[in-house]
């Protein structure tokens, strides 16, 4: 309750520095090849939409991507769908490759930290997706830095990356 | 028989030129070539019952050699065509375990990524089947690296080296689209591509050339 309050009186720029932090849940074996590589799925947007929902970790913190993770798990009700991290990437990153907005949601129950990347194609049903797009998804997914929280029984990051994460600079 | 063989592969062009200038004789280092082809397939087989010298002296890299072996050029001949039939075997297996994965996406439910995502489409598992089957038919069917259905209902496939190079393929109802990345080289995108045998023969040409 405190961590909710203190993110919610948290004073967040609406322009995203490219030094900025940006935190995509992922979940395995859903987002990961046999050989531990993340896929590209990870990136792509949901059906019918150009944007793939991330956070903005320097307004936010891990345990709370954390329990979104593991909320996002119960609500899937598929086996494949394990909470298993987060993939990091700097804004710069992705803004070699793709756009990335701020798109806080209001609400005291809200996420002011979330943004969103946009690739400007929309997912149809049937139809394949430009070939363009497919490589922004892969190569985000490539030079994303993976970090696993094994620990599923506390809501909380628990995981020794946790100073590493906090302290990773551009 | 008496052959004379370079044992030592670290001959540099030079080298190997000084050996058939002091020969005068082309044939000759035509039988150089040929006994270090066969002598690595005796080696591989076992077969080889040869008694040899090591070179102490690069500047002078001939040795005798006594290499009697009951190995004959017909063995070589079978061994290769047995590769090719393995070839054909291995990509029965892996266009039968393609299939298999292919329509286990058919069966996944309705938001299977908690985001609302559909099952994979008939029409682009077809599309998919019909992709490996032309693959596995030719004989140029190598195992993707990944294999995974798309929240829209199409399906991906990537395929992928050692040196990261790769090539990363979605398949839908009515037309497939594909990008392929190599070394050093800009990625190349191709869209709206119709599934016709000479696409998909481009398409198997390039993913064989990764391998």
């Amino acid at each position: 309750m405190l961590e909710k309050l203190i993110l919610y009186f948290k004073k967040i720029p609406n322009v995203i520095n490219d030094r900025e932090k940006i935190v995509n849940i992922v979940f395995s074996p859903l987002n990961f090849r046999a050989n531990g590589e993340l896929k590209g799925n990870a990136y792509k947007g949901k059906r019918g939409s150009d944007d793939l929902s991330v956070n903005r970790l320097d307004y936010t913190t891990l345990h709370f991507c954390k329990r979104q993770g593991l909320k996002l798990e119960e609500q899937s009700k598929i086996k494949d769908k394990n909470f298993f991290g987060i993939a990091l990437l700097f804004a710069l990153e992705i803004r070699k490759l793709a756009k990335i907005i701020s798109s806080p949601i209001k609400g005291f129950n809200g996420n002011r930290a979330h943004a969103e990347i946009k690739t400007g194609f929309i997912l149809k049903e049937g139809e394949v997706a430009p070939a363009e797009y497919n490589y922004i998804a892969d190569e985000l997914a490539k030079q994303s830095r993976i970090f696993k929280d094994e620990n599923v029984k506390s809501k909380k990051w628990k995981a020794k990356n946790f100073n590493e994460i906090i302290n990773l600079k551009l | 028989m008496k052959y004379q063989i370079i044992e030592d592969y670290s001959y540099s062009a030079e080298d190997i030129n000084d050996i058939v200038i002091k020969n005068e004789n082309y044939d000759y280092f035509k039988n150089i070539c040929h006994i270090l082809m066969v002598g690595s397939t005796i080696i591989s087989t076992s077969e080889v019952n040869a008694e040899n010298n090591n070179i102490k002296n690069k500047s002078n890299p001939i040795i005798e050699v006594i290499a009697d072996t009951t190995f004959k050029i017909e063995d070589y001949e079978q061994n290769v065509f047995s590769l090719e039939d393995y070839k054909f075997y291995n990509s029965e297996l892996v266009s039968k375990d393609l299939t298999e994965r292919i329509l286990s996406f058919k069966s996944l439910q309705e938001s299977w990524d908690g985001f609302g995502a559909i099952p994979l489409e008939i029409r682009s598992a077809t599309n998919a089947i019909n992709f490996i089957n032309f693959l596995s038919q030719s004989n140029t069917l190598i195992n993707p690296t990944d294999v995974f259905p798309n929240p829209h209902g199409t399906i991906s496939m990537i395929w992928e080296n050692l040196h990261k190079e790769r090539l990363s393929l979605e398949i839908g109802n009515n037309s497939l689209s594909y990008y392929s990345i190599l070394n050093g080289i800009e990625p190349e995108f191709f869209n709206n591509v119709e599934l016709k045998e000479n696409n998909i023969e481009n398409i198997a040409r390039k993913i064989n050339s990764l391998f």
